[in-house]
């Protein structure tokens, strides 16, 4: 229970911050599944993140250079995050103290 | 993940942290991971590759705290400013090398001080050994003069020593001494490499006119640094420089040119190209790409790909099979359609021991068992039946997938009668 009720309000002030950077995203929190975010919109916050800032090739530009099953790195940062290694490496950002 | 008030930037990330605090970094970061696209139904995690994992938590900070994804914070500007005037210093003193010898310092060089490159900068670990990595700093009392002289003879030292995997002739036959007209798109990686990339450049163009080469650097549209990564700002600025002076005449009579639409990330992204990029690849006969992470994002690629690369991470030494702290040179080349490595993930049930008595993993096929595949006499046989490479490549891959088998074991099973007629 308090888990849900410190994502909730995570989930609002993300909200809140988004909404001061003009992403017109709506974001909306599955108690389901803890520390899960969902987003509804078209132009989702990820498109907004990995995207927006940087000119991607339209699709059916790519697929003439990659094959749909085509897997790009070595695996994905899901698989990382499983791993004991991965906080260090997150506490190596120029951030740190 | 705390901020450091001593460093000015971070200072002043520090109080825009204090405006918005009632969200803390690490949660915005770590929540942001786990958002769910719901047009592709996978979270942030599930599509982001580890080669450019330290590349989406700037870009997520840099977003929460200054509302710009591409505002690096420039952590690697020591780094960079010592590599370059080093570089330069060196490059002055060996005017007069081979073409294929300038090539290898221009590989070899992605090993230069890396001692005092930030550790933010890895998808793997680096295994530090004495010979992979030449080191900027080794004493205090050593004069600006020396350490180029000392750099220079630890770079001629490996420079001497074989490329591990070489496909210089295959490039020399298609490019340097090609009668036809040829465009090669080159991906740059550090600032030192690039400023050999370019001189490299320069002398390829002036011994063949019937070559144009397109260079992509970072984008420096941002004005952002990604990470030790030279961007289009730096190759305007190396034009100026009186050492580039036949590439910028090169330049100016569009033999070469260079795009300032590259990959915003710390290395070559397959999916994230500009359009831009896509239609300079498409129109090209082949790419060259510098650096380990882009040879990872690059697999695949229906263009032909040459990939020059040092191996001194953990990652690196499964895929090549070389032993990482001897920090080998490598010139490969991946035929357009198909994957010069494969089965990472199940790189932990392929041990070898390495005559030091280290063990390390191996990929299920690793790009010298591809290389060793592609030159065999099978590849060519399949070759010859159909109406041209790319659709050869097309039905290995394909039937590889078919059969679960790698790429270069099909290729060295091959036998015409076998598999013939389903070519």
């Amino acid at each position: 229970m308090q888990k849900k009720s410190k994502a909730s309000s995570l989930a609002g002030r993300i909200e809140r911050l988004l909404d001061k950077n003009e992403l017109n995203c709506l974001i909306e929190i599955d108690h389901d599944l803890d520390r899960t975010l969902h987003i509804q919109d078209t132009s989702s916050f990820i498109s907004e993140i990995m995207s927006s800032l940087i000119p991607s090739a339209p699709k059916q530009k790519l697929d003439l250079l990659f094959d749909t099953d085509v897997e790009i790195g070595t695996f994905f940062l899901s698989e990382r995050i499983k791993r004991p290694d991965f906080i260090s490496a997150a506490d190596n950002l120029p951030f740190r103290e | 993940m705390r901020l450091k008030k001593s460093n000015p930037e971070s200072y002043y990330l520090l109080h825009r942290r204090e405006i918005e605090k009632d969200i803390s970094v690490n949660d915005f970061v770590f929540l942001s991971l786990f958002l769910m696209d719901r047009t592709k139904n996978k979270r942030l995690v599930e599509q982001a590759p580890n080669q450019i994992y330290q590349d989406i938590f700037t870009k997520l900070i840099s977003f929460f705290m200054l509302g710009d994804a591409n505002k690096y914070p420039y952590v690697e500007k020591d780094y960079n400013e010592k590599v370059e005037v080093v570089s330069l210093k060196i490059l002055e003193k060996i005017q007069k090398i081979s073409i294929y010898d300038l090539f290898r310092y221009s590989i070899a060089v992605g090993s230069l001080g890396v001692d005092v490159k930030s550790s933010a900068s890895a998808a793997s670990f680096i295994r530090q050994g004495i010979k992979n990595i030449i080191f900027y700093e080794t004493n205090k009392l050593e004069k600006f003069v020396e350490k180029v002289e000392r750099m220079k003879q630890e770079l001629d030292r490996k420079v001497s020593e074989n490329l591990a995997i070489d496909f210089w002739k295959e490039f020399e036959h298609d490019f340097i001494n090609s009668q036809e007209k040829k465009t090669l798109v080159w991906f740059h990686d550090d600032v030192a490499e690039t400023v050999f990339d370019l001189f490299f450049i320069q002398k390829v163009l002036s011994a063949n006119s019937n070559l144009e080469i397109v260079s992509i650097p970072r984008s420096g549209r941002f004005g952002t640094r990604f990470g030790n990564d030279a961007t289009s700002l730096d190759i305007e600025r190396y034009l100026d420089m009186p050492i580039f002076s036949d590439l910028r005449q090169a330049w100016e009579k569009e033999q070469y040119n260079y795009s300032d639409a590259g990959p915003c990330w710390g290395a070559v992204h397959g999916m994230q190209l500009s359009e831009e990029t896509v239609d300079s690849i498409l129109c090209s006969s082949a790419i060259s790409v510098k650096g380990s992470r882009s040879y990872k994002m690059l697999q695949g690629i229906k263009v032909d790909a040459y990939f020059a690369s040092m191996v001194c991470r953990d990652f690196s030494e499964s895929i090549f099979d070389l032993d990482a702290e001897e920090g080998s040179s490598l010139f490969l080349k991946q035929e357009a359609g198909l994957l010069s490595f494969q089965g990472f993930r199940r790189r932990h049930k392929r041990k070898r021991m390495l005559s030091n008595g280290r063990t390390i993993m191996l990929t299920s096929m690793t790009a010298r068992e591809y290389a060793k595949a592609i030159c065999h006499q099978n590849y060519r046989n399949i070759v010859s039946k159909f109406p041209n490479k790319l659709e050869a490549n097309l039905w290995i891959k394909n039937e590889t997938k078919r059969r679960q088998k790698t790429i270069a074991d099909f290729i060295l099973d091959y036998k015409n009668d076998k598999y013939g007629e389903a070519a």
